[in-house]
């Protein structure tokens, strides 16, 4: 299993094969965790949707989609959506993520990242609200070109739609975010003064 | 992403195992369906005549009315088998039988009838909860984690022929010390 590439592994995961879906979770765990931590702010929470993703994958092996000998676009596009459908993803799979150990809590770390927290907080705060109201459409197109960084080709083979749409749907969305960070940020100015 | 957001090493090896078990339970080898419903049957009659619950044995639904639950801290509660629910595990061996043993009842009725997703996670939660306390209940919650986790194993998908009757065979050795 270690010496084969992501293509052959995926396939031999998906005929059932623990090893090798063990090695595809090594592959794609931090990225799609990564992905996770992006939309939500508790990592524990994103630990459990890494879960979840991972266990999707499992479930809709037949039709996970392999871009460019990789499933990772279609591990960040699920990321998504099960952040989406978090309540109905996590009770399909209830009594999985209710067996895995519950996290430590790690109060002094947390205190030690306070004041970088604060600092972050409303910036977050303001993308994370511009992000919620965006369409499935446009945080997956996000979420590829931009966050993960595909080129526009493998982005395009990932959801199933031409390079030319990807290319117009990806300037769309941006200046609909840009456009939603704006409102937010403006809006509590001038209710709050916080900025 | 911060050092603070690393993913914890204990929860990752946890899910990375999950998937691995996930991934193998699903691929053993499978036979015709046909034998499924007998097997579950037999196992849900046994347990009916056990339990004295003749009701279970000619009505099934009986037993999604609430039962009996070994909760650990409370003692014997009463839950809505209809929701399943995430309960503490069960403190004594006794406990976990009954845990085990209600998982199966659960898992023959589903199976027996249209068959219910929740229903069979709630059946999960209970057998994992007894495999924690009993590890010789994990292979009855692997049997139902494959249940629930492989579409294709599913009574209520378009499995094919060869798929349940591994799936009955499994539970119905999982669940036979309640018959015996």
């Amino acid at each position: 299993v270690d010496d084969l590439d992501e293509d052959a592994l995926w396939a031999l995961a998906r005929s059932g094969n623990g090893a090798a879906f063990g090695s595809v979770y090594d592959l794609h765990r931090d990225r799609v965790y990564r992905q996770a931590r992006h939309l939500i702010s508790s990592p524990h929470d994103a630990e459990d949707v890494t879960a979840l993703v991972f266990l999707e994958a499992w479930r809709r092996r037949e039709s996970v989609r392999v871009v460019d000998g990789s499933v990772i676009a279609w591990l960040l596009v699920t990321t998504n959506n099960v952040i989406r459908n978090l309540t109905r993803t996590q009770r399909r799979y209830a009594a999985a993520i209710a067996a895995l150990p519950r996290p430590e809590p790690s109060v002094s770390h947390e205190f030690d990242q306070a004041d970088e927290r604060i600092d972050m907080h409303y910036q977050s705060t303001d993308v994370s609200q511009g992000w919620a109201k965006l369409s499935k459409r446009d945080q997956d197109i996000i979420t590829l070109c931009i966050l993960e960084d595909l080129s526009t080709a493998d982005a395009a083979r990932a959801l199933g739609i031409p390079a030319g749409t990807v290319k117009s749907r990806l300037s769309r969305a941006k200046r609909k975010l840009s456009s939603l960070v704006t409102q937010t940020s403006g809006s509590r100015t001038l209710e709050g003064g916080v900025l | 992403v911060s050092s603070n957001d690393d993913f914890d090493p204990v929860r990752s090896r946890a899910i990375r195992q999950l998937l691995v078990d996930t991934a193998d339970g699903s691929a053993r080898p499978r036979r015709r369906p046909s034998r499924l419903l007998t097997i579950v049957a037999g196992v849900a009659t046994a347990i009916a005549l056990m339990t004295g619950g003749a009701a279970f044995a000619l009505n099934a639904p009986a037993f999604l009315r609430p039962h009996t639950v070994f909760s650990g801290t409370t003692g014997p509660t009463e839950r809505d088998l209809s929701t399943p629910q995430v309960t503490p595990p069960p403190a004594t061996a006794e406990q976990a039988k009954a845990n085990a043993s209600l998982a199966c009842q659960i898992a023959s009725v589903q199976l027996r009838s249209a068959g219910d997703d929740e229903q069979l996670m709630g059946a999960l939660l209970y057998a994992q909860q007894a495999a924690a306390l009993d590890p010789k209940w994990q292979s009855l919650a692997t049997d139902l984690a494959a249940l629930i986790t492989d579409p294709t194993n599913s009574s209520t998908s378009s499995a094919s022929a060869d798929d349940s009757t591994s799936q009955g065979e499994d539970l119905s050795a999982r669940c036979a010390p309640f018959t015996r």
